[in-house]
């Protein structure tokens, strides 16, 4: 049984300095993450997701609840297990005055393991111009050198704050590249945000989407595939308006037909549905992105749903007990 | 496009919600009343009055050029280029916020009966222009104004200005409304090139740098890189550059905490390789100029006690100045570092050895900035020779460098605190409050204090603001430590 090197528990963050009207950006969050995983966090904006990562490394202190990184307090890290750990924060910054050469041996100098030929090969990969002064580097150069200096030192936990929003689709191909090499190694763990689902899909073998400060879908990658499904009903005859279906997620419905998105698929509800409206069912795997738009529509998100507004139901108005799996706010 | 009344009202919103430019602009109003009222010239009232007045001038430079700011932050970005109607409410807004405190003190000063109007204008239209236009003066013109106001000054005699203005108070009204209005054209020039900004400009780069967003930050790095094509400088900047350059090729092979200290140094030995070279300049021209400038009336004495002369001008003036705002400078220090104290804090580093290594480093340049030019202005006998015999010389001198680091020490603890605790325009309020009034309460007791009451007075107010300033270092200390870094 691998061993955990990152466990939040309870974890709440409020940037309000009143007491009494707290507005909380993290609201109880709970994930434990074990040697060797690759978590992907995805989230909508201002869902949590930069404010998490910073609670587990020491740079914003937690309101509530604890982090603990590689077995110590993630607000007080000691400095050797700062050496254990890579992050790439979501906008880099560095020395303007200095060149990018002279930034890699400055943080190399830190660290009591640093792999230079795995820097070389990177910033050769990466065509890193180390002769050019930082103040001069493009976005996308400024991110990739904020990358190899998480990674020259090997870390056995990486955590990246949507790292590759700022690479051309060359280098984040190259970029996802190296984290599968850096991966295939057990004995890392890697955590990282992203939007862009596809990536998350490559590369993770977990996900735990965020959405108002709470994780609302958390599972295993295949898990979740087998776990999340979206049925299609073609009944003989017109669907209620409150058609509520148990452990939905979304519940579209347009005359005869719906389309209902499960969290916890069993096969079972498809017999019930057949039986109980004499319907044609069908079963459509989704992807991670269709996941995400579902547990955002369900929660009530900003994210645009594809039907009609007014046929969009959620099943938790009229049944909460209908979707247990699902923690929503 | 839209009526202008409502573009204006519009415009006008920007200002009226931004609480520092409102909270600034009452300040400025009640101030410039302020300077109006007759000051004693005597008494404790006089050595209460002048910090204030100070802090008030101080205050009102530092609204005008957030004022400044504010229009360029209005101008840089795309939308004015884009959007219809943009530029001229934006224009005039900024003329009238320019224009209120003029007037005020052409009325108030009308309204009670003063005999110089005219002048009082003139002196608020060109504080304000100045500062203004602060950011587009090269700096060698103002340090070369400066220190050749400092060189020059036995000869042009400023002090006597307000007399010959109160016995031609015509021509002094006259003079003082043509060089307001002269003053104002120059500002609604500078207004004008504001609002005409584009990524060609250096200037792009200073506003659009506050402004979020991934496309902001994509044109700031545009602007950035050609200024960083033309921002080589002279050689002497070259050469500077060049031998940190080498100097940081062999920082793997330092100790763990002298690397820390490496972009703390960075950052000065960059900012100030221009204002070296430039100062060095200056005082090797203006220096001797200025010396000459003094014995106009006398015979030459030679060109060596002649230069010697300028030197000892220029060391007395540095090292009385440079200090305290050095300890300024230096005690923001680590709040000008929080842009990359995110990941300067994840090096493997305890944050203790972090900020404590900060800490030490800037404290150690201001007071390495104090103990250099106190050393240089005693070497040169700035100080001038003991007038009252040795002994008195030295204790009197003694007494000085006492209150003088004293004075370093209370400016650089105080900012290192204010700017952990306080927003950033409330913390620039409190800083220049604090340190203005702390450091002209001190050099007052030095300059009539010692020859009224002796020593003692001066002695007790130097450990007072010291032991003030230990304090506040040691706060600071642990309110670094624990700073969130969102």
């Amino acid at each position: 049984m691998p061993t955990p090197v990152y466990i939040a528990a309870g974890l709440k963050k409020s940037f309000s300095g009143n007491p009494f009207a707290q507005n909380y950006v993290l609201r109880g969050i709970d994930l434990t993450v074990q040697q060797g995983a690759v978590v992907g966090l995805l989230g909508q904006n201002g869902s949590g997701k930069s404010t998490l990562l910073k609670c587990s490394l020491g740079l914003l202190r937690p309101s509530a609840g604890q982090v603990t990184v590689l077995d110590e307090d993630g607000w007080d890290l000691s400095a050797e297990a700062k050496s254990r750990i890579g992050y790439v924060p979501q906008e880099v910054v560095s020395y303007p005055w200095m060149l990018a050469r002279q930034v890699i041996e400055y943080t190399a100098a830190f660290y009591p393991r640093w792999n230079q030929p795995l820097v070389d090969e990177l910033c050769r990969r990466w065509r890193l111009p180390l002769e050019e002064r930082v103040a001069a580097l493009s976005t996308g150069q400024l991110q990739t050198l904020g990358i190899v200096l998480a990674l020259g030192h090997e870390p056995e936990l990486l955590i990246l704050d949507e790292p590759v929003a700022s690479l051309d689709p060359v280098a984040r191909r190259q970029f996802l590249r190296t984290l599968l090499e850096i991966v295939a190694d057990r004995r890392r763990t890697v955590i990282f945000s992203t939007h862009i689902t596809s990536d998350l899909e490559r590369v993770a073998t977990r996900v735990a989407m965020l959405r108002d400060g709470v994780i609302g879908l958390d599972g295993e990658m295949d898990e979740l595939k087998d776990r999340v499904k979206r049925l299609h009903l073609a009944a003989a005859a017109p669907l209620p308006k409150d058609l509520a279906v148990p452990g939905a997620l979304a519940v579209e419905i347009d005359g005869a037909e719906a389309s209902i998105t499960l969290a916890n698929f069993d096969s079972s509800i498809v017999d019930q549905l057949r039986v109980a409206w004499n319907a044609d069912v069908t079963v459509q795997d989704l992807n991670l992105e269709e996941m995400f738009i579902a547990v955002h529509e369900h929660c009530g998100g900003a994210a645009p749903s594809v039907a009609n507004a007014n046929n969009v139901k959620s099943a938790e108005s009229d049944d909460s007990r209908n979707v247990p799996e699902i923690d929503c706010p | 496009m839209t009526p202008l009344a409502q573009r204006l009202h519009a415009v006008l919103s920007t200002y009226a919600t931004r609480s520092r430019l409102v909270l600034g602009m009452i300040f400025v109003l009640l101030a410039t009343i302020f300077l109006l009222i007759n000051i004693p010239t005597s008494g404790v009232a006089e050595m209460i009055l002048f910090p204030y007045l100070f802090y008030c001038l101080l205050w009102m430079s530092a609204w005008s050029n957030g004022i400044s700011d504010q229009g360029r932050w209005q101008f840089a970005p795309a939308r004015a280029a884009i959007l219809p109607g943009y530029r001229a409410p934006h224009r005039m807004v900024l003329m009238g916020i320019y224009l209120i405190p003029v007037a005020l003190v052409l009325v108030t000063s009308c309204m009670r009966g003063q005999s110089l109007p005219g002048a009082h204008t003139a002196v608020i239209a060109f504080l304000m222009t100045l500062t203004i236009a602060a950011s587009t003066i090269p700096s060698g013109l103002i340090l070369g104004t400066f220190f050749g106001y400092v060189a020059f000054s036995d000869y042009i005699g400023i002090d006597k200005i307000p007399q010959l203005l109160l016995d031609h108070p015509h021509e002094a009204n006259v003079g003082g409304i043509l060089v307001a209005i002269g003053c104002a054209l120059i500002a609604r020039r500078r207004i004008r090139t504001l609002s005409r900004l584009t990524e060609d400009d250096p200037e792009y780069v200073a506003p659009t740098w506050s402004e979020p967003g991934q496309a902001a930050r994509t044109q700031q790095r545009g602007a950035l890189q050609r200024t960083g094509e033309t921002s080589t400088g002279p050689a002497a900047c070259r050469q500077t550059i060049a031998a940190f350059d080498r100097w940081l090729n062999r920082a793997r092979r330092w100790n763990r905490s002298r690397r820390i200290l490496l972009p703390t140094i960075g950052e000065f030995a960059v900012l100030d390789a221009k204002t070296l070279a430039l100062l060095m300049v200056v005082g090797l021209f203006l220096g001797p100029l200025g010396s000459f400038a003094r014995s106009h009336d006398e015979p030459p004495p030679g060109i060596f006690p002649t230069l010697l002369e300028g030197v000892r001008g220029l060391a007395w003036f540095a090292a009385l100045i440079a200090p305290p705002v050095t300890a300024i400078v230096a005690g923001n220090g680590l709040a000008s570092r929080l842009k990359t104290m995110a990941t300067e804090r994840l090096l493997p580093l305890t944050r203790r050895t972090y900020v404590d290594s900060q800490l030490v480093a800037f404290a150690a340049c201001a007071v390495g900035v104090w103990a250099l030019l106190n050393a240089i202005a005693i070497g040169v006998g700035a100080f001038g020779p003991p007038e009252h015999g040795d002994s008195v010389f030295a204790a009197s001198l003694v007494t000085y460098l006492g209150l003088s680091f004293a004075c370093v020490i209370f400016n650089f603890g105080i900012t290192a605190v204010l700017t952990v605790t306080s927003a950033e325009f409330a913390a620039i309020f409190l800083i220049t409050g604090a340190c203005g009034t702390a450091d002209l309460v001190l050099l007052l007791l030095w300059l009539q204090g010692v020859p009224d009451f002796g020593w003692i007075p001066a002695c007790i107010g130097a450990l007072l603001a010291g032991g003030a300033g230990v304090l506040f270092i040691q706060h600071a200390r642990v309110l670094w430590r624990e700073r969130e870094l969102g």
